[in-house]
C-alpha cells in the first residue's frame, strides 16, 4: 500500500502474537528486539518474510553510558542480525546496564547521572558504536527510570548535548517521557519541545502503562493500551519533528489484544502521522 | 581535575553502583540518588531485576522442578550472591548457575543428570554462535537428506558430514531416558542442533564409533568411511547403512 509521502514508516516490535497481523495495511515498518532474534541456533532470520519497508533493530546491552565502549563481539552479533534482517537502523537505551566489560550487568538499563562525567563517557561510546555500525544509523531512547542520580543537569540538557556532540538520531520514547513527567512532576511538552530542535533525525515509541497506587508511579509495563495523554504527546512530538522522524514502533509486552485492539491501535498511529505529515 | 581524572572517577562511581545494584545491595546507592528521591524506588528497581532473573532461571528447569525441591532456595541464594556478568544472557546464567550448584550443596546423582542437561544444551548453543556458517550450511544440507539417503547403496563417493554443533555427556541415571535399567558405567547422550532446537541420542558403541571416526576424519565420502571403520569396528555393510539412515533421520549426519 502507498502512504502520503513525508509520514513516517509505522510498525510494531515484533512479538509472536502480532506477527499474524504484521501484514495490516498500516503497517510498512517493525522493530526486532536483537536479544530475540539474536539466537544462536537460528536457520532463518528473525523477520521471516515480512515484506516491510523500514527495519529497525533495537538492542538492550549497548549500556551508551557505561565508562568503556560495548565489546567487539556484541557489536559484531549486533550488526550481523542488522544486515540479515535488512535493517537500516539500530537503536539501544540512554543508561547502563553494567560497570565495564569484564564486569557486571545489573539486569535492566538505569539512566546514567547527568554529570559531563557521564555525557563525556556517552559521547564516546556512540562514536565507537555509530563507527562499528557504518551505514547503519544508530538510535538512543530516553529511558523511563525510577530515580535518578545525583546530577549538575537537566535530562534534556544531557540529550540535547550527546545528540548535538554524537549526530546520533533520537528514539523518543514518548511514553517514557509521559511516565518520567508523571513520576518527577515535570512538563513533558517542554521537554520534547527543548531537545527536539538537536536531534537530525528521529524514531518514536509508544505503549501503554498503568498507575501503580502503592508506588504512586506511573510505571511503563506495555501491557496497556496507548493513554490518552500519550496519543496527545506523540500528536505534539510529530508536529515538533515535521519531516524528521523516519519510523514510529508500537512495543506490547503482556497481556496481548486481540487481533481487532493490534489493528485499530496501529492505524491510529498512522492516522495522527498522517494528520500531521499532510494536512488537509 | 583532568578529563581523564574525571572519566576514572566516573567509571569507580559506576563499578560502585552497578556491583550494587546487581546483587540487591541497595542501600550503597542511596549516597548517589538525587535529592528528595525516595530510597525505596532503588528497591523496586532491583527487585524487579532480580525477580526477571530468578524467572529466567526458573525457565530453564522447566519440567524438572519437581526433582528439585530446593530449586527456589537455590535460584534466590545465587542471585543474591552472585550479580549477572556484563553481556550475560539467561542461557549463559544458568550455566554458571548449574556449576556454581554444587559448591554449595551435595546433588544427587539425578540431579547431577539435571545440571548436565542445562549445560549441555548450552554447550550446544556456544558451539552455534562460534560457528554460525558451519551450523547454516549443516541444516541446508540436513534438509536434502531424504533425497540423498536413497544414495547411501549405490554412490560410494557421497559425502558424509557430521553435525558440528554437537557435544556429549555422560548420565549417572535413567531419570532423563525413562529407563530403570542403566549402566553402572552411565549412558552416553549426544546432544546436538536440529534446526533452531537441542536434540539428543543414545548411542550404541557402535554409533560412538561412527560419530568419533567422523569427528577425526572429517567430511569424507561413503568408501573413506567404510574403509576407516573396518579398521576399528566389526560393522557390517547393512549395519552400517542402517545407523548412517538413522542418524540422517534425526539430524546428526547430513549427505552431499
Amino acid at each position: 500500500m502507498n502512504h502520503p509521502p513525508g509520514t513516517p514508516a509505522i510498525g510494531y516490535a515484533i512479538r509472536e502474537q502480532n506477527r499474524p497481523i504484521m501484514d495490516d495495511p498500516a503497517i510498512n515498518a517493525a522493530e526486532i528486539t536483537f536479544e530475540r532474534a539474536d539466537d544462536p541456533l537460528r536457520v532463518d532470520t528473525y523477520i521471516q518474510d515480512l515484506d516491510v519497508e523500514h527495519v529497525s533493530v533495537h538492542a538492550l546491552k549497548l549500556s551508551v553510558a557505561s565508562p568503556e565502549p560495548p565489546n567487539q563481539t556484541y557489536l559484531e552479533a549486533l550488526r550481523a542480525i542488522a544486515i540479515e534482517n535488512g535493517a537500516s537502523s539500530v537503536s539501544d537505551h540512554l543508561g547502563f546496564t553494567r560497570d565495564g566489560d569484564n564486569g557486571v550487568e545489573m539486569g535492566h538499563f538505569a539512566p546514567p547521572p547527568w554529570t559531563d562525567a557521564a555525557l563525556t563517557a556517552t559521547c564516546r561510546n556512540i562514536d565507537h558504536i555509530q563507527k562499528r555500525l557504518r551505514d547503519t544509523r544508530f538510535y538512543v531512547e530516553t529511558i523511563a527510570y525510577l530515580f535518578e542520580f545525583q546530577g549538575t543537569m537537566s535530562e534534556a540538557d544531557f540529550v540535547s548535548k550527546m545528540l548535538k556532540c554524537t549526530g546520533c538520531g533520537w528514539l523518543l520514547d514518548v511514553t517514557n517521557v509521559y511516565a518520567n513527567a508523571t513520576n518527577f512532576n515535570f512538563d513533558p511538552y517542554e521537554f520534547i519541545a527543548s531537545v527536539m530542535p538537536h536531534a537530525e533525525t528521529v524514531q518514536m515509541h509508544l505503549a501503554g502503562g498503568y498507575f501503580d497506587e502503592r508506588s504512586n508511579m506511573y510505571i511503563d509495563s506495555h501491557s496497556e493500551p496507548i493513554p490518552d495523554a500519550v496519543w496527545g504527546l506523540y500528536r505534539f512530538s510529530l508536529e515538533q519533528g515535521r519531516g524528521k522522524v523516519d519510523a514510529v514502533f508500537v512495543e506490547r509486552d503482556q497481556d496481548f489484544p486481540d487481533e481487532a485492539g493490534w489493528r485499530s491501535e496501529i492505524r491510529r498511529v498512522r492516522e495522527i502521522a498522517e494528520q500531521v505529515e499532510v494536512p488537509a | 581535575m583532568s578529563s581523564e581524572t574525571i572519566l576514572k572517577d566516573y567509571a569507580a562511581q559506576l563499578a560502585r553502583i552497578a556491583t550494587s545494584l546487581a546483587i540487591a545491595d541497595n542501600d550503597v546507592v542511596h549516597g548517589d540518588v538525587a535529592a528528595g528521591q525516595p530510597h525505596d524506588r532503588v528497591g523496586m528497581f532491583t527487585e524487579g531485576n532480580l525477580s526477571k532473573r530468578a524467572d529466567k532461571l526458573t525457565d530453564q528447569f522447566e519440567d524438572f522442578e519437581e526433582d528439585f525441591d530446593a530449586l527456589p532456595t537455590f535460584i534466590s541464594r545465587y542471585i543474591h550472591e552472585i550479580p549477572l556478568a556484563a553481556y550475560d544472557t539467561g542461557a549463559s546464567d544458568a550455566d554458571r548457575f548449574v556449576r556454581w550448584l554444587p559448591t554449595v550443596t551435595e546433588l544427587t546423582p539425578e540431579q547431577r543428570d539435571l545440571t548436565l542437561v542445562i549445560r549441555s544444551r548450552f554447550a550446544v548453543e556456544e558451539a552455534g554462535r562460534r560457528n554460525r556458517l558451519g551450523h547454516v550450511r549443516f541444516q541446508e544440507l540436513v534438509s536434502l537428506n531424504d533425497q540423498l539417503v536413497k544414495e547411501l547403496t549405490t554412490n560410494p563417493s557421497l559425502g558424509i558430514h557430521l553435525n558440528p554443533l554437537r557435544t556429549r555427556a555422560v548420565f549417572e541415571t535413567g531419570l532423563l531416558i525413562g529407563e530403570d535399567d542403566y549402566p553402572p558405567d552411565g549412558v552416553e547422550v549426544l546432544f546436538f542442533a536440529f534446526q533452531n532446537e537441542v536434540r539428543t541420542v543414545i548411542l550404541e558403541p557402535e554409533g560412538r564409533s561412527l560419530v568419533q571416526t567422523l569427528s577425526d576424519i572429517g567430511q569424507c565420502s561413503l568408501a573413506r568411511l567404510k574403509k576407516q571403520l573396518e579398521l576399528t569396528t566389526s560393522l557390517d555393510d547393512e549395519s552400517l547403512m542402517e545407523m548412517l539412515t538413522d542418524c540422517s533421520e534425526v539430524g546428526l549426519i547430513a549427505f552431499s
